[in-house]
């Protein structure tokens, strides 16, 4: 039995589905054979193991779910700030539990909140992870050097981060995670607080990072970003995963034959998440019933 | 005032009410015991106050005006020490109460006029210092009024003139806030107000270290009384706090004082400016709460790219040294450590000179003595020095808050992150230690021999930043967010206030095992012991208590970091 979960994610995550859940949409009793660049191969929600399909190496995947569904709960275990009730998350075929120091090398991580040092600038911060991953000093310098030119904060990298708005401190924390140049890079909702420029400029950035042989997990609950930016989709709901496959794949197994075909992925969200009593609700609202 | 009584009520209600489950009981468990502990000073300040006064009544009772020039002082004193305590925090409690407070947002997005918002924080500002005074202030007055059998007018005179004292001194920093606020960048601006409280905090430990240290070294009592007469109240008229000290002793006869007209422009001032800040604030809160944190452009000197890289070089790339590094980096770059480095060096400084220069008035044997001043000269800058920690790296867990992701999805072993912590906790006591221990050597001030010095003093800040560690891991508080003169806005208060009353305490049980050697206790319990292998016991147990705390830091500290690392 598993036992209770405290709450991980963001404010507002309850507990509940970490002790009722009991068997999720892609149940397998066991792992299948992964490829070798796998960001999740085992995680445990509830009593049963459940398994998305093991991410390629060069795919750009997410998770895709409501408030409080639990996306951010799953990343923060698969990059060991949070360990799994029962169960165990791999990356690249390293329990994170077991051996986090390897695991986290592996790995970069954009949280959902830029909470950076705020009396240490750009550059130092950048040196900062550079050194706690034991790069290169040259390699290091270069390549900070590199992604603050791409993220226009050259000329601000020796300004403290206290002075830096929400979306500098977010590309910020983007550029610490491609730093290292992880093998698997996890981001939580990684576009909120950018402007329309600079969330396109990341968006191209982990287009470039999957098609260059990396992998990029994703959570979000901005729907164009799933569809356009992600190989895969899997859809969770109160720490359950619904849903897995492409947006195609999605579409062919909700709602069968042509009519699936043209069926939007927001549509398809509500679908598989129970959400069209919400429209109802709304027409009701809007006086749609007068 | 529909709307200010609205707001109040809410957020008295989240101070006594703060919701349920164990969050809401830790606050309300905060709640009663800072109620508590404000009850116990004013009353320890109180009956202190009394035992004074009556003193004072009873050995100057055949010299009336002597006594009553004394009499004033004090009071008077007591009143200016509360005033110049209430400016130096309430700059920064007016500040936070009304600029940072988490809910201005939220009631600026409301159908609420900016009065009534102002109105209703300036009220909790007010709140926050008059706590302060009723702790130190009130009861000096209330221990006199005891100790001349005062009549109750004088009491509720005293209470409401120093009612408005504060009030005009809040009143007039609130209205220097509101226009400072409006014209000054918001970031240039808190950096104003930190800098100036710093400096104003240092000048005032300074001259009362400079009084108090004339004071010590003075043996005439007449000359003393000449030296607390200078601050009399004729020569200082003009001051309100004057004007306080008037109103309640106008009612005491023997003093001639005439209470109604002092009363009377303490009340007119308090009302204007109050009135007058309230008035300002429709034109100038909302402008200056925006501009808050508006960017100055300020930026850090650019650097040489080679120099940094020769100078990044110096350090070898373990996790050990890098996160060591880091913490020194925003170690220096926090005014509070200056402030308490500065603080510290005073009274240290002080303390050395006046030990130096004191004459000898013991009654104990050499070695006793010896045993004892050694002692002592160990305990106050170990005290600072823990002081200092409890609010540096002895929190320094706590200190990382939602910044913290960053260190725990590195590839960082939980030893390499215990063993920077630790080392960050001990530096800035034993900065404090080795200034201190170098002065005394310079001063030539009696101590402990400077190996055994070193031993002993070296345990105990061990012993101190072991404990500091310990606690913090096992008890981190992440919210915590220390800034200059207090937690922000309360935040951590707890945490550092349990922090600091360990390690003070611990410090103490140190020192007082130091100097068992001194007291009858030994040969009590003892009787047949020699003196010299009882000194050699206590001071094998503080050593003894260093290693094991740093052992029992190492061992539980690292296995709970690593829990932290891996679920939090």
């Amino acid at each position: 039995m598993a036992s209770e979960r405290k709450g991980g994610g963001k404010e507002g995550y309850g507990q509940t589905p970490w002790q009722r859940g009991t068997g999720a949409a892609l149940n397998r009793s066991r792992c299948p054979g992964h490829a070798e660049v796998s960001p999740l191969d085992c995680l445990t929600w509830g009593e049963s193991v459940t398994c998305f399909s093991s991410t390629r190496a060069g795919s750009s995947d997410c998770i895709v779910g409501s408030n409080g569904a639990g996306k951010t709960t799953t990343i923060k275990m698969l990059v060991g700030l949070l360990s799994p009730t029962s169960g165990k998350a791999e990356v690249c075929g390293v329990d994170v539990g077991k051996d986090p120091v390897s695991a986290k090398s592996l790995l970069g991580y954009v949280p959902d909140t830029p909470d950076v040092y705020e009396k240490l600038t750009a550059r130092e911060l950048l040196e900062f992870v550079a050194d706690l991953r034991k790069m290169d000093r040259q390699r290091a310098a270069n390549r900070i050097q590199e992604l603050l030119a791409l993220f226009e904060l050259s000329d601000r990298q020796d300004e403290l981060l206290g002075g830096y708005s929400h979306g500098m401190k977010q590309k910020v924390c983007v550029a610490c995670a491609l730093l290292g140049e992880p093998k698997v890079l996890f981001l939580d909702e990684p576009t909120v607080g950018l402007d329309p420029r600079s969330a396109r400029l990341v968006k191209d950035i982990l287009r470039k990072v999957a098609d260059d042989g990396g992998t990029v997990f994703l959570s979000t609950h901005v729907l164009e970003i799933a569809e356009r930016m992600c190989d895969r989709v899997g859809i969770i709901q109160k720490g359950r995963l619904i849903a897995e496959g492409t947006v195609d794949e999605l579409r062919r197994k909700t709602v069968p034959g042509k009519e699936g075909a043209d069926i939007s992925l927001e549509d398809l969200f509500l679908k598989l998440t129970g959400g069209e009593e919400y429209r109802e609700l709304i027409r009701h609202l809007s006086g749609g019933d007068r | 005032m529909e709307y200010v009584r609205i707001i109040l009520g809410r957020d008295l209600r989240s101070l006594f009410v703060p919701g349920g489950g164990k969050r809401g009981m830790k606050m309300r468990l905060a709640t009663v015991a800072g109620v508590i502990l404000y009850l116990g000073l004013a009353l320890a300040v109180g009956y202190g106050a009394l035992k004074l006064f009556r003193y004072v009544e009873a050995s100057l009772a055949f010299l009336p005006p002597f006594r009553m020039a004394v009499e004033v002082n004090i009071l008077n004193g007591v009143t200016l020490f509360v005033l110049m305590m209430v400016f130096l925090t309430g700059m920064q409690v007016t500040y936070k109460t009304m600029y940072e407070s988490d809910d201005i947002g939220f009631l600026m997005a409301q159908p609420v006029p900016v009065r009534s918002i102002f109105t209703a924080k300036f009220i909790t500002s007010y709140s926050s210092l008059a706590a302060i005074a009723a702790a130190f202030g009130l009861p000096a007055w209330v221990g006199y009024g005891f100790a001349v059998r005062a009549g109750l007018r004088f009491y509720l005179v005293a209470t409401s003139s120093l009612a408005m004292l504060l009030l005009t001194a809040h009143s007039a920093v609130s209205l220097l806030l509101l226009v400072a606020m409006r014209h000054l960048p918001g970031r240039k601006m808190k950096q104003l107000f930190i800098g100036a409280s710093a400096i104003f905090g240092v000048l005032v430990v300074l001259v009362t270290q400079i009084l108090s240290s004339r004071l010590q070294r003075t043996d005439d009592p007449s000359k003393m009384l000449e030296m607390i007469g200078k601050g009399q109240l004729a020569a200082t008229w003009y001051l309100p706090s004057t004007w306080m000290v008037n109103s309640a002793l106008g009612l005491i006869p023997e003093f001639g004082l005439s209470s109604v007209p002092n009363a009377l422009a303490l009340l007119v001032l308090a009302a204007a400016l109050s009135l007058a800040s309230v008035k300002a604030s429709g034109s100038h809160f909302m402008a200056g709460w925006a501009g808050r944190t508006e960017e100055t452009g300020a930026g850090r000197k650019r650097r040489r790219p080679e120099r940094v890289a020769a100078r990044r070089s110096l350090f070898p790339r373990s996790g050990y040294w890098t996160i060591l590094r880091k913490d020194l980096r925003l170690l220096f770059r926090d005014p509070l450590v200056w402030y308490n480095l500065a603080v510290g060096v005073i009274l240290i400084g002080f303390f050395i000179f006046n030990v130096t220069e004191m004459p000898t008035r013991t009654s104990r044997t050499e070695e006793e003595g010896a045993v004892m001043l050694g002692s002592v000269m160990l305990l106050m800058p170990v005290m600072m020095g823990s002081v200092t920690g409890a609010q540096t790296g002895g929190v320094s867990i706590s200190r990382e808050g939602p910044c913290f992701w960053l260190v725990r999805q590195s590839p960082v072993a939980a030893t390499d992150l215990f063993r920077a912590k630790m080392t960050y906790a001990l530096l800035p006591p034993a900065a404090l230690f080795i200034l201190s221990t170098a002065g005394v050597e310079m001063a030539g001030a009696p101590h402990y021999p400077l190996g055994l010095a070193l031993l002993l003093g070296g345990s105990m800040v061990v012993a101190v930043a072991s404990v500091q560690i310990l606690l913090d891991v096992f008890f981190p508080d992440f919210t915590l967010k220390v800034e200059f003169g207090s937690a922000k806005s309360g935040r951590g208060t707890g945490k550092l206030l349990t922090t600091m009353f360990a390690s003070v305490g611990l410090v103490i049980l140190l020192t007082f095992i130091l100097t068992l050697p001194a007291t009858p206790l030994p040969k009590m319990l003892l009787p047949g012991a020699p003196a010299g292998t009882v000194t050699s016991a206590t001071r094998y147990a503080v050593v003894a208590a260093g290693v094991l705390a740093a052992a029992s830091a190492r061992f539980f500290g690292v296995r709970q970091i690593e829990r932290i690392l891996a679920d939090m």
